[in-house]
């Protein structure tokens, strides 16, 4: 077991060395150049061209991957341009917010998606699942900014009984913290929700064809337990790699989220970062996302021995 | 981004007439065609140039002038609304056709040869590990906004997902006892391949393909929100919301006709995709009986 | 294990989902409770990030606002836009007004405590002067700039200069701030490490999240001037203890949290939110200041159809002011035409010297002539198009519009800021990414006398601002100015300069924006100034 974690990790090596590559070809590749962005729109080039060489910009692109990789390697992602901060000081300021809005929508999206989708398999082709059903594809078919503004109007302006934008950190009071997550939370969470939804569903209409759960059947289970007790546990499998994909879906949703709600999170440091092209920053978020990524799908593939059914009832 | 992904994997498709069994995929059909029509004829439905400026008039209420009202720039927002269903429709089609077919040969090739496989998947990996948004923003930022550069950054956020699904089924035919059997048979390397591999991936395909469709579209508008998406002398559905945002409170007809037409269209391309899926995969199909 | 499943996915679950909507309602109330009661914290929403803290090293206006947070100056202008005494108690120039003695008013410190001495101020110069337009030519007049004792400095000139005080007062872009001298002696081209200050409030750098929120606390050992607070000038008399600057990036949800009380000040609602922020009776909205800002097309000069000066005629003749103006804003109090370089509503140089016949409304006959003159021969023409900022974006379209109708061949570049910024300092030819047309806006304060407008500056590839207008005559009128220093002769020429723009076209002149602010009512003198400060102002 240990080698196979091993060898797994080894594999996230080479994924990892693909992303630092794409990344810092994207940003060096990009038409805007920071020096003029921070010189303002009235300086001379000869202004430009001195503020690019004190932030090192003018070396060959090739000096500045090595120097990049290589600081990266000793742990170091630089400092950012804009703020002249650190960028691991500033992705540590910021992951707070990004990470309670994950978790808050995780749960909200686990608590709404598994009801649904399990109930829409119970009661599979009749009224119950076919409501989940449109509910769901609903759920993806609403751009995300749009259901944010609805949820605003509707919890914070004409009815307001929450905050409309903001971030409180946790150490300031769990319920301001709740507070302000929970609007913002929802709207990730619907599109979230909808995915795990389905994926319940389907996991578990195949699960109860399955041979062993009619032997489970016969054993004279309630169908009630059936459900709960293997159906469920089998259609663990999809819904773990289902919760995988949705971190990527996460970040696409935060990026727009915390924009809407001013959430001070990662998501915005990195659409800030691109705007400006501070460079640093991009590579530094980018690669950390990329990171999370391939560790939560590692987790995940591992925890597939321990969760599969097929395993556990042969 | 791609929604309802890779469950649909190792189907070993059979065609099955169900299409009455599935009035989902009608509904879908139904608004979908109307959509298409929309896009096809707009300038005989749009009652004024959609890139028309008239400052003088801008953030008009619907009036039997302007039906959907006017914009921040005075632009007649129902002429936009019909045009802007052209770019959600050539979004979503070319995106699910050249995301399917890059996807399909890459697929293919690291499926058949382990040297590529070992290559390609390690680069798809690292694509795929990048968040959908981040890397068409980041390709967006690098090239002239424009609705080609949006197709191409999407298509190329899409693609490793394809690629994985092509080179799962791949992978499990290969081995199949049929496969085996025709190789076996003395059928070329081209005959398998035409006669028994892609034929059985054309279904998943397909249903994977109405979704990237859908998701195409909706990255579109999150692109638009986000500044970096189709330029508004085009009007598309995603610029259009993007725009009328900030106002939203104000003139909630520039979100709200521009997100109807979004939803409605998405929904009808997934409602078709869930339609598409169980009338093709027997388990699912053998299920509802 | 099947059972503790059941209770994990079940019970936990269902009880979880109660719990949260249990919350829902307390923690509404909880989530507006303000954590130290015993202060009074004002929030106010700029309008950007603060993301650089160095206000030589970077022009963004929102650093600069940082910078009359934490600085003092030497002297600051008045609402008349006259230089008075801010650090300096009194000064002494020469009848020739070639030597000038500063000497600064006692019981100046610096947030660490220590004294704000002679030395920092002359450093603080240099560092500025090697940035800044208006420095930099002060610098290159004066002989020599040396500390007399540790409260006196002097300025010896070679040349003569017209305009001292204005430049030790110059408080936009860049903005002349005093520092420490170890600060004042970083590389000009870095930014500074440190955010010391000897101005009325300190910055609480642990709390800055740089493009979240910035945190200033009210700097308790300031001594302020007696005089009232007028403009920037007068005694900077602090009555909060905090304030927190709180990025809300979308302008919609900053209206909402205005609305719902949980921020103070709105720097900058989008006029088209005006109305509804009017229809709340707890808040204000009024004119941030009546100078407002320029609204311009930044035009360059370096390639070809627009470096033909006919070419730019024609382009002149299909502006029309009012077509701007009603893009940007259907209020009338937000939106002004005026026609003169150097700002309307009582600017020192206002004109309409040579401004007749001009930006009226647009002339396509007459631009289709002077195009058929000059030869044009359907060059292209890049407009940039800045999707994400409103007040590049409006105006970039009615340009392309207006510019089809006149003949012009037209390409329309819609991108994000950051890449238009980018391109504007680039010199390339238009198929190597060159750009044409910008629309750009600048405050003022930064348009004020032929010196300072940087867009007039006309020499050439490397003796301008983006653009790169190359004038001879304009060039040699705006370098006179500079060495004027009778009131009724720096006019007189101020109006030249204006004339020549108008047949040189180095940039034109769009109109003018009053930019709203809206805050609560429970907030109360706050002075009316283009770049907001938070002295004076009280909060109930």
């Amino acid at each position: 077991m240990l080698g196979y974690v091993l060898r797994r990790l080894v594999a996230t090596i080479p994924v990892i060395i693909v992303v630092a590559v794409v990344v810092f070809s994207l940003t060096r590749l990009t038409p805007g150049d920071p020096a003029a962005v921070i010189a303002g729109e009235n300086a001379t080039t000869e202004q430009i061209a001195l503020i690019r060489n004190r932030l090192g910009l003018d070396q060959p692109l090739l000096v500045q991957f090595g120097r990049w990789s290589w600081n990266i390697a000793h742990g170091d992602l630089g400092v950012s341009i804009f703020t002249n901060t650190p960028v691991a000081g500033l992705i540590a300021q910021r992951i707070g917010p990004t990470l309670s809005l994950a978790i808050v929508t995780v749960i909200f999206g686990l608590s709404l998606g598994i009801p649904a989708g399990v109930l829409a398999a119970v009661f599979a082709r009749r009224l119950p699942d076919r409501v989940v059903m449109v509910l769901a594809v609903a759920g993806f078919s609403i751009p995300i900014f749009v259901l944010a503004y609805l949820l605003i109007l509707g919890f914070a302006i004409s009815w307001p009984i929450l905050p409309v934008q903001g971030y409180t950190p946790m150490a300031q009071g769990f319920l301001s913290w709740l507070g302000k997550l929970i609007l913002p939370s929802l709207a990730l969470a619907l599109v979230y929700a909808a995915l795990i939804a389905r994926t319940t569903r389907a996991a578990l209409l195949d699960v109860l064809a399955e041979d062993y759960i009619r032997t489970a059947k016969a054993k004279g289970l309630l169908p009630r337990e059936i459900v709960w007790l293997h159906a469920l546990k089998a259609a663990s499998v999809p819904i773990a790699t289902v919760v995988g994909i949705g971190i990527a879906l996460l970040v696409g949703g935060a990026v727009v989220i915390e924009t809407v709600f001013a959430i001070p999170g990662l998501g915005r440091l990195t659409v800030d970062a691109i705007a400006r092209r501070d460079f640093p920053v991009i590579q530094g978020v980018i690669l950390l996302f990329s990171g999370v990524y391939v560790l939560i799908n590692l987790v995940i593939d591992l925890s597939y021995t321990w969760l599969d059914p097929r395993v556990r009832f042969a | 981004m791609t929604t309802a992904l890779a469950l649909e994997e190792d189907t070993p498709p059979r065609r099955r007439a169900a299409w009455r069994r599935h009035p989902t995929v009608a509904i879908g059909l139904i608004i979908l065609a109307a959509v298409c029509v929309m896009a096809i004829v707009a300038p005989w439905l749009a009652t004024l140039d959609p890139t028309a400026l008239s400052p003088a008039k801008r953030l008009r209420p619907p009036s039997p002038e302007f039906w959907f009202g006017t914009d921040m720039m005075g632009r007649d927002v129902w002429s936009r609304t019909v045009y802007g269903a052209r770019v959600s429709v050539i979004t979503g089609l070319s995106v699910a056709a050249l995301a399917t077919t890059i996807g399909l040969v890459l697929g293919l090739l690291a499926g058949f040869d382990r040297t590529v496989d070992a290559v390609l998947m390690r680069i798809m990996d690292g694509l795929m590990a990048i968040p959908a948004i981040l890397l068409a923003i980041a390709l967006m930022a690098l090239t002239r906004a424009s609705l080609g550069n949006v197709i191409i950054a999407i298509v190329i956020a899409e693609v490793p997902r394809v690629v994985r699904l092509a080179r799962g089924i791949v992978l499990t035919l290969r081995d199949a006892t049929f496969v085996e059997a025709a190789t076996a048979s003395g059928t070329g390397f081209f005959g398998v391949l035409f006669r028994h591999i892609l034929p059985n991936a054309v279904a998943p395909l397909v249903v994977q393909s109405t979704y990237i469709a859908a998701s195409a579209m909706i990255t579109e508008a999150i692109l638009s929100f986000i500044g970096a998406g189709v330029p508004s002398s085009t009007p598309s559905w995603g610029n259009m919301m993007a725009e009328g945002r900030t106002v939203f409170q104000v003139a909630p007809q520039l979100v709200l006709f521009p997100g109807l037409c979004l939803s409605a269209t998405v929904l009808a391309i997934n409602m078709l995709g869930d339609g598409l899926r169980d009338m093709l995969d027997p388990r699912l199909a053998r299920r509802v009986k | 294990m099947g059972l503790s499943m059941r209770d994990r996915l079940g019970g936990r679950c269902g009880r979880l989902i109660s719990g949260l909507f249990g919350l829902l309602a307390v923690a509404s109330v909880a989530a507006t409770a303000v954590p130290v009661a015993a202060q009074t914290v004002l929030r106010f929403v700029p309008h950007a990030d603060l993301r650089s803290v160095d206000p030589v090293w970077t022009t963004a206006y929102v650093t600069r606002n940082h910078g009359h947070m934490i600085y003092d100056q030497l002297f600051s202008l008045d609402s008349k836009l006259r230089p008075q005494p801010q650090m300096v108690e009194s000064w002494t120039v020469t009848p020739d007004k070639m030597q000038w003695e500063f000497t600064l008013r006692p019981g100046l410190n610096w947030h660490d405590g220590k004294p704000v001495t002679a030395e920092d101020c002359v450093a603080s110069i240099k560092r500025w002067g090697a940035r800044d337009v208006l420095g930099n030519r002060l610098l290159v007049a004066a002989e020599t700039l040396e500390v007399v004792d540790a409260q006196r400095f002097r300025l010896t000139l070679k040349q003569p200069f017209g305009q001292v005080l204005e430049a030790l007062a110059k408080p936009s872009n860049n903005a002349l701030f005093m520092m420490p001298k170890r600060v004042a002696e970083t590389d000009p081209f870095k930014q500074i490490e440190e955010t010391i200050g000897s101005g009325p409030f300190k910055f609480v750098r642990a709390e800055w999240l740089p493009g979240g929120k910035a945190v200033y606390v009210k700097n308790t050992d300031y001594k302020p001037r007696s005089e009232p607070a007028d403009f920037l000038s007068g005694g900077k008399v602090v009555k909060v203890d905090r304030v927190e600057w709180m990025s809300v990036p979308d302008s919609a949800v900053a209206v909402a949290a205005l609305g719902a009380g949980e921020v103070d000040w709105l720097e900058v609602p989008s006029p088209d939110l005006v109305p509804i922020i009017e229809r709340d009776a707890a808040i204000t909205v009024r004119p941030i200041d009546m100078i407002g800002s320029q609204l311009s097309i930044r035009i360059n000069h370096l390639h070809a159809p627009m470096d033909n000066p006919k070419v730019r005629q024609a382009l002149l003749t299909v502006i029309g002011q009012s077509d701007y103006l009603n893009a940007i804003s259907s209020d009338p109090r937000w939106v002004k035409a005026c026609p003169g370089y150097f700002g309307c509503n009582g600017t020192p140089y206002e004109s309409l010297a040579g401004t007749e016949g001009h930006l009226k409304q647009a002339d396509f006959a007459k631009a289709k002539r002077l195009l058929k003159e000059a030869g044009y021969k359907g060059e292209r023409v890049v407009v940039l198009d800045p999707a994400d900022v409103h007040y590049s974006h409006a105006p970039a379209l009615v340009t392309a519009e207006n510019l089809k109708k006149a003949g012009f061949n037209v390409d329309l570049q819609t991108m994000d800021f950051g890449t238009a910024i980018g391109k504007i300092n680039s010199q390339a030819p238009l198929d190597q990414g060159g750009w044409s047309l910008f629309h750009s806006y600048a405050t003022i304060m930064d348009v004020l006398t032929p010196a300072i407008a940087t867009g007039l500056r006309a020499g050439g590839a490397k003796n301008a601002a983006y653009g790169w207008p190359t004038d001879p005559e304009l060039e040699g009128l705006r370098t006179k100015w500079l060495t004027l220093t009778d009131p009724a002769e720096q006019k007189a020429y101020a109006d030249k300069v204006q004339a020549r723009a108008f047949e040189a076209v180095p940039y034109i002149v769009t109109g003018t924006l009053i930019i709203p602010t809206a805050y609560r009512k429970s907030v109360d003198g706050i002075v009316p100034s283009g770049i907001p400060v938070f002295w004076n102002l009280t909060k109930k």
